[in-house]
Protein backbone atom coordinates (compact mmCIF):
# COMPACT_ATOMS: atom_id res chain seq x y z
CA UNK A 1 0.00 0.00 0.00
CA UNK A 2 1.40 3.41 -0.90
CA UNK A 3 1.25 6.56 1.43
CA UNK A 4 -0.59 9.33 -0.41
CA UNK A 5 1.74 11.73 -1.55
CA UNK A 6 0.45 14.63 -3.21
CA UNK A 7 2.12 16.97 -0.19
CA UNK A 8 5.53 14.78 0.71
CA UNK A 9 6.21 17.69 3.66
CA UNK A 10 2.90 17.83 4.73
CA UNK A 11 2.72 15.16 7.80
CA UNK A 12 -1.05 15.02 7.27
CA UNK A 13 -0.72 13.09 4.23
CA UNK A 14 1.45 10.43 6.62
CA UNK A 15 -0.81 7.41 6.94
CA UNK A 16 -1.88 7.08 10.62
CA UNK A 17 -1.29 4.64 13.17
CA UNK A 18 -4.76 2.90 13.90
CA UNK A 19 -3.05 -0.25 15.17
CA UNK A 20 -4.69 0.37 18.32
CA UNK A 21 -7.61 0.04 17.05
CA UNK A 22 -7.58 -3.35 14.89
CA UNK A 23 -10.16 -5.63 16.01
CA UNK A 24 -7.86 -8.56 15.04
CA UNK A 25 -4.58 -7.69 16.89
CA UNK A 26 -5.82 -9.71 19.50
CA UNK A 27 -6.05 -13.18 18.08
CA UNK A 28 -8.03 -15.02 20.67
CA UNK A 29 -10.60 -13.09 20.62
CA UNK A 30 -10.97 -12.42 17.40
CA UNK A 31 -11.09 -16.23 16.89
CA UNK A 32 -13.95 -16.32 19.88
CA UNK A 33 -16.10 -13.32 17.81
CA UNK A 34 -15.64 -15.42 14.43
CA UNK A 35 -16.61 -18.44 16.44
CA UNK A 36 -19.82 -16.70 18.43
CA UNK A 37 -20.97 -15.22 15.19
CA UNK A 38 -21.19 -18.57 13.33
CA UNK A 39 -23.15 -20.15 16.32
CA UNK A 40 -25.36 -17.29 16.02
CA UNK A 41 -25.73 -17.81 12.55
CA UNK A 42 -26.74 -21.56 12.57
CA UNK A 43 -29.33 -21.11 15.83
CA UNK A 44 -30.83 -17.75 13.56
CA UNK A 45 -31.20 -20.04 10.33
CA UNK A 46 -32.68 -22.68 12.39
CA UNK A 47 -34.99 -20.35 14.05
CA UNK A 48 -35.86 -18.89 10.26
CA UNK A 49 -35.81 -22.65 8.13
CA UNK A 50 -39.06 -22.80 5.78
CA UNK A 51 -42.14 -25.01 7.30
CA UNK A 52 -42.94 -27.78 5.41
CA UNK A 53 -46.68 -29.33 5.49
CA UNK A 54 -45.55 -32.96 6.36
CA UNK A 55 -42.96 -31.55 9.37
CA UNK A 56 -45.74 -29.64 10.75
CA UNK A 57 -48.28 -32.54 10.94
CA UNK A 58 -45.76 -34.75 11.79
CA UNK A 59 -45.37 -32.19 15.14
CA UNK A 60 -48.62 -32.14 15.89
CA UNK A 61 -49.08 -35.89 16.03
CA UNK A 62 -47.29 -36.37 19.00
CA UNK A 63 -49.01 -33.79 21.36
CA UNK A 64 -52.09 -34.79 19.31
CA UNK A 65 -51.76 -38.49 20.81
CA UNK A 66 -50.72 -37.36 24.22
CA UNK A 67 -54.03 -35.47 23.92
CA UNK A 68 -55.69 -38.43 23.26
CA UNK A 69 -54.43 -40.57 25.67
CA UNK A 70 -55.08 -38.42 28.25
CA UNK A 71 -58.71 -38.14 27.47
CA UNK A 72 -58.99 -41.87 27.46
CA UNK A 73 -57.25 -42.39 31.03
CA UNK A 74 -59.44 -39.58 32.40
CA UNK A 75 -63.20 -41.75 30.64
CA UNK A 76 -62.55 -45.06 32.15
CA UNK A 77 -63.92 -44.62 35.36
CA UNK A 78 -66.64 -43.17 33.86
CA UNK A 79 -67.07 -45.48 31.38
CA UNK A 80 -66.46 -48.64 33.32
CA UNK A 81 -69.69 -46.84 35.47
CA UNK A 82 -72.08 -46.96 32.35
CA UNK A 83 -75.07 -49.71 32.36
CA UNK A 84 -75.79 -50.67 29.25
CA UNK A 85 -79.71 -51.58 28.95
CA UNK A 86 -80.29 -54.87 27.01
CA UNK A 87 -80.95 -54.83 23.75
CA UNK A 88 -84.83 -56.20 22.90
CA UNK A 89 -84.87 -59.28 21.08
CA UNK A 90 -85.17 -58.71 17.17
CA UNK A 91 -88.39 -59.84 16.48
CA UNK A 92 -90.03 -57.43 19.10
CA UNK A 93 -88.42 -54.61 16.31
CA UNK A 94 -90.57 -56.38 13.68
CA UNK A 95 -93.58 -56.86 15.85
CA UNK A 96 -93.78 -60.57 15.73
CA UNK A 97 -95.16 -61.88 19.51
CA UNK A 98 -93.01 -63.46 21.65
CA UNK A 99 -95.35 -66.48 22.05
CA UNK A 100 -94.86 -67.59 17.83
CA UNK A 101 -91.43 -66.51 18.28
CA UNK A 102 -90.87 -68.89 20.64
CA UNK A 103 -92.94 -71.34 18.92
CA UNK A 104 -90.87 -71.11 15.56
CA UNK A 105 -87.98 -71.50 17.75
CA UNK A 106 -88.74 -74.67 19.22
CA UNK A 107 -87.42 -78.05 18.13
CA UNK A 108 -91.13 -79.37 17.39
CA UNK A 109 -93.48 -78.54 14.55
CA UNK A 110 -96.37 -76.02 15.91
CA UNK A 111 -99.84 -76.90 14.85
CA UNK A 112 -102.32 -74.73 13.59
CA UNK A 113 -104.16 -74.44 16.94
CA UNK A 114 -100.91 -73.38 18.72
CA UNK A 115 -99.99 -70.68 16.36
CA UNK A 116 -103.68 -69.21 16.40
CA UNK A 117 -103.04 -69.21 20.30
CA UNK A 118 -99.85 -67.64 19.46
CA UNK A 119 -101.27 -64.87 17.41
CA UNK A 120 -104.66 -64.33 20.02
CA UNK A 121 -104.24 -61.70 22.01
CA UNK A 122 -103.22 -61.97 25.89
CA UNK A 123 -106.13 -62.04 27.77
CA UNK A 124 -106.16 -59.35 30.95
CA UNK A 125 -105.38 -60.62 34.08
CA UNK A 126 -108.39 -60.72 36.59
CA UNK B 1 3.17 7.40 19.54
CA UNK B 2 1.39 6.83 16.56
CA UNK B 3 4.23 6.11 13.87
CA UNK B 4 3.43 5.54 10.34
CA UNK B 5 2.54 1.98 9.84
CA UNK B 6 -0.19 0.03 7.90
CA UNK B 7 -2.16 -3.48 8.79
CA UNK B 8 -0.32 -6.47 7.54
CA UNK B 9 -3.55 -7.84 5.88
CA UNK B 10 -5.55 -5.44 3.64
CA UNK B 11 -9.54 -6.11 4.28
CA UNK B 12 -12.07 -7.09 1.61
CA UNK B 13 -10.17 -9.65 -0.83
CA UNK B 14 -8.38 -12.76 -0.75
CA UNK B 15 -4.69 -12.35 0.46
CA UNK B 16 -3.14 -14.83 -1.41
CA UNK B 17 -4.24 -15.79 -5.03
CA UNK B 18 -4.61 -19.40 -3.61
CA UNK B 19 -7.41 -18.21 -1.67
CA UNK B 20 -11.10 -18.64 -3.04
CA UNK B 21 -12.97 -16.00 -4.23
CA UNK B 22 -16.10 -13.68 -2.15
CA UNK B 23 -18.25 -15.86 -4.87
CA UNK B 24 -16.65 -19.68 -4.30
CA UNK B 25 -16.84 -18.76 -0.67
CA UNK B 26 -20.77 -17.21 -0.84
CA UNK B 27 -22.20 -20.66 -2.45
CA UNK B 28 -20.11 -22.43 -0.41
CA UNK B 29 -21.94 -20.88 2.61
CA UNK B 30 -25.24 -21.04 1.57
CA UNK B 31 -24.53 -25.07 0.90
CA UNK B 32 -23.93 -25.23 4.68
CA UNK B 33 -20.28 -25.05 4.84
CA UNK B 34 -19.40 -22.91 7.71
CA UNK B 35 -16.18 -23.12 7.35
CA UNK B 36 -16.41 -21.30 3.98
CA UNK B 37 -18.68 -18.55 5.89
CA UNK B 38 -15.86 -17.85 8.71
CA UNK B 39 -13.69 -17.46 6.09
CA UNK B 40 -15.83 -14.48 5.03
CA UNK B 41 -15.73 -13.33 8.35
CA UNK B 42 -12.33 -12.81 9.01
CA UNK B 43 -12.11 -11.56 5.67
CA UNK B 44 -14.12 -8.46 6.06
CA UNK B 45 -14.33 -8.35 9.54
CA UNK B 46 -12.07 -5.43 9.96
CA UNK B 47 -13.98 -3.18 7.43
CA UNK B 48 -17.47 -4.39 8.82
CA UNK B 49 -15.74 -2.75 12.08
CA UNK B 50 -14.73 0.20 10.36
CA UNK B 51 -17.34 0.64 9.05
CA UNK B 52 -19.03 0.01 12.60
CA UNK B 53 -17.03 2.44 14.46
CA UNK B 54 -17.09 5.49 12.28
CA UNK B 55 -20.80 5.59 13.50
CA UNK B 56 -20.72 4.06 16.80
CA UNK B 57 -17.40 5.96 17.96
CA UNK B 58 -16.51 3.56 20.53
CA UNK B 59 -15.21 -0.36 20.64
CA UNK B 60 -18.03 -2.29 22.49
CA UNK B 61 -20.84 -1.04 20.49
CA UNK B 62 -18.64 -1.34 16.79
CA UNK B 63 -18.19 -4.91 18.25
CA UNK B 64 -21.60 -5.59 18.46
CA UNK B 65 -23.30 -3.84 15.62
CA UNK B 66 -20.27 -5.17 13.51
CA UNK B 67 -21.34 -9.11 15.27
CA UNK B 68 -24.93 -8.29 15.03
CA UNK B 69 -24.61 -7.05 11.00
CA UNK B 70 -22.15 -10.24 10.37
CA UNK B 71 -24.97 -12.77 11.94
CA UNK B 72 -27.62 -11.26 9.54
CA UNK B 73 -25.82 -11.49 6.84
CA UNK B 74 -24.83 -15.10 7.33
CA UNK B 75 -28.45 -15.74 8.12
CA UNK B 76 -29.72 -14.19 5.13
CA UNK B 77 -26.71 -15.23 2.57
CA UNK B 78 -29.74 -16.54 0.06
CA UNK B 79 -30.60 -13.05 -0.35
CA UNK B 80 -27.37 -11.51 -1.58
CA UNK B 81 -27.92 -11.66 -5.34
CA UNK B 82 -24.39 -11.48 -6.94
CA UNK B 83 -22.06 -13.49 -4.61
CA UNK B 84 -18.94 -11.80 -6.14
CA UNK B 85 -20.19 -8.43 -4.75
CA UNK B 86 -20.64 -9.81 -0.99
CA UNK B 87 -18.45 -7.23 0.37
CA UNK B 88 -20.35 -4.22 -0.79
CA UNK B 89 -23.85 -6.14 0.38
CA UNK B 90 -22.49 -6.82 3.87
CA UNK B 91 -21.45 -2.99 3.98
CA UNK B 92 -24.76 -2.31 2.96
CA UNK B 93 -25.98 -4.74 5.88
CA UNK B 94 -23.40 -2.88 8.72
CA UNK B 95 -24.14 0.47 7.67
CA UNK B 96 -28.02 0.34 8.20
CA UNK B 97 -27.26 -1.54 11.59
CA UNK B 98 -24.87 1.24 12.53
CA UNK B 99 -27.43 3.88 11.94
CA UNK B 100 -30.03 1.89 13.61
CA UNK B 101 -28.15 1.42 17.04
CA UNK B 102 -27.61 4.84 16.80
CA UNK B 103 -31.09 6.28 16.79
CA UNK B 104 -31.95 3.03 19.08
CA UNK B 105 -29.43 3.23 22.04
CA UNK B 106 -27.01 0.27 21.30
CA UNK B 107 -29.77 -2.98 21.93
CA UNK B 108 -28.17 -6.04 21.91
CA UNK B 109 -30.00 -8.12 20.07
CA UNK B 110 -27.77 -11.61 19.64
CA UNK B 111 -25.65 -13.93 21.74
CA UNK B 112 -23.28 -11.20 23.12
CA UNK B 113 -19.43 -12.30 23.16
CA UNK B 114 -17.98 -12.22 26.16
CA UNK B 115 -15.08 -9.85 26.67
CA UNK B 116 -13.95 -11.46 29.64
CA UNK B 117 -13.94 -14.91 28.20
CA UNK B 118 -12.39 -13.54 25.07
CA UNK B 119 -9.39 -11.73 26.38
CA UNK B 120 -6.31 -13.48 25.56
CA UNK B 121 -3.93 -13.81 28.30
CA UNK B 122 -1.07 -10.84 28.45
CA UNK B 123 0.64 -8.36 29.94
CA UNK B 124 -1.67 -6.14 31.92
CA UNK B 125 0.59 -2.99 31.69
CA UNK B 126 1.05 -3.63 28.07
CA UNK B 127 -3.20 -4.21 28.21
CA UNK B 128 -3.75 -1.23 29.73
CA UNK B 129 -1.18 0.91 27.72
CA UNK B 130 -3.13 -0.26 24.89
CA UNK B 131 -6.57 0.58 26.27
CA UNK B 132 -5.60 3.84 27.09
CA UNK B 133 -4.33 4.41 23.42
CA UNK B 134 -7.59 3.27 22.02
CA UNK B 135 -9.22 6.12 24.10
CA UNK B 136 -7.27 8.34 22.86
CA UNK B 137 -7.90 7.81 19.56
CA UNK B 138 -11.82 7.24 19.67
CA UNK B 139 -12.29 10.81 21.62
CA UNK B 140 -9.98 12.10 18.64
CA UNK B 141 -11.88 10.33 16.17
CA UNK B 142 -15.21 12.11 17.83
CA UNK B 143 -13.85 15.13 16.09
CA UNK B 144 -14.36 13.94 12.80
CA UNK B 145 -17.49 14.01 11.31
CA UNK B 146 -19.14 10.42 10.03
CA UNK B 147 -17.59 10.34 6.74
CA UNK B 148 -14.46 11.33 7.76
CA UNK B 149 -14.14 8.53 10.56
CA UNK B 150 -15.03 6.16 7.82
CA UNK B 151 -12.80 6.77 5.01
CA UNK B 152 -9.54 7.25 7.60
CA UNK B 153 -10.70 4.32 9.49
CA UNK B 154 -11.03 2.10 5.93
CA UNK B 155 -7.66 3.88 4.32
CA UNK B 156 -5.07 3.59 7.58
CA UNK B 157 -7.06 1.14 9.59
CA UNK B 158 -7.98 -1.29 7.06
CA UNK B 159 -5.55 -0.01 4.42
CA UNK B 160 -8.05 -0.03 1.70
CA UNK B 161 -7.14 2.15 -1.65
CA UNK B 162 -9.08 5.48 -2.65
CA UNK B 163 -11.12 3.79 -5.16
CA UNK B 164 -12.23 0.58 -2.75
CA UNK B 165 -13.46 3.45 -0.20
CA UNK B 166 -14.88 5.98 -2.85
CA UNK B 167 -17.33 2.89 -4.19
CA UNK B 168 -18.16 1.75 -0.90
CA UNK B 169 -19.33 5.26 0.58
CA UNK B 170 -20.48 5.92 -2.78
CA UNK B 171 -18.35 9.26 -3.40
CA UNK B 172 -15.36 10.29 -6.00
CA UNK B 173 -11.41 9.00 -5.65
CA UNK B 174 -11.16 12.55 -5.87
CA UNK B 175 -13.75 13.67 -2.56
CA UNK B 176 -11.87 10.53 -0.99
CA UNK B 177 -8.68 11.73 -0.91
CA UNK B 178 -10.16 15.32 0.17
CA UNK B 179 -11.84 13.37 3.50
CA UNK B 180 -8.66 11.72 4.36
CA UNK B 181 -6.57 14.92 4.25
CA UNK B 182 -9.06 16.38 6.41
CA UNK B 183 -9.42 13.53 8.60
CA UNK B 184 -6.11 13.52 9.46
CA UNK B 185 -5.28 16.94 10.00
CA UNK B 186 -8.46 17.00 12.48
CA UNK B 187 -6.99 13.61 14.05
CA UNK B 188 -4.01 15.73 14.59
CA UNK B 189 -5.12 18.76 16.23
CA UNK B 190 -7.47 16.90 18.36
CA UNK B 191 -4.18 14.63 19.57
CA UNK B 192 -1.81 17.49 19.84
CA UNK B 193 -4.36 19.62 22.47
CA UNK B 194 -4.00 15.81 24.15
CA UNK B 195 -0.83 15.81 24.22
CA UNK B 196 -0.19 19.77 25.08
CA UNK B 197 -2.91 19.08 28.50
CA UNK B 198 -1.28 16.68 29.48
CA UNK B 199 2.39 17.93 29.68
CA UNK B 200 0.68 21.31 31.00
CA UNK B 201 -0.37 18.72 34.08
Amino acid sequence: MTADTHHPEDSTDQPFDLSALDPTRDRARFAAAVASIARNVDRDSAAHAPISVAGEIASWSRPALIAAGIILMLSIPALSRLTVPPFPPPQSALGIPDRLAELFQSPHTPSFGEIEAALSPTPAPR
Amino acid sequence: MFSKSMPTERGGAPSHPSDPPDGDLVVRARAGDRGAFETLVRRYYRSAYSIALAYTRNRADAEDVCHDALVRAGARLATCRDPKRFGPWLYAIVRNHAKNAVARGFVRRSEPLSHATARSPSDPAADAERADVRATLERALESLSPVQREVVLLHDLDGRTHDEIAAMIGTSSGMCRQHLFKARRRLRAALGLTLRGDDDR
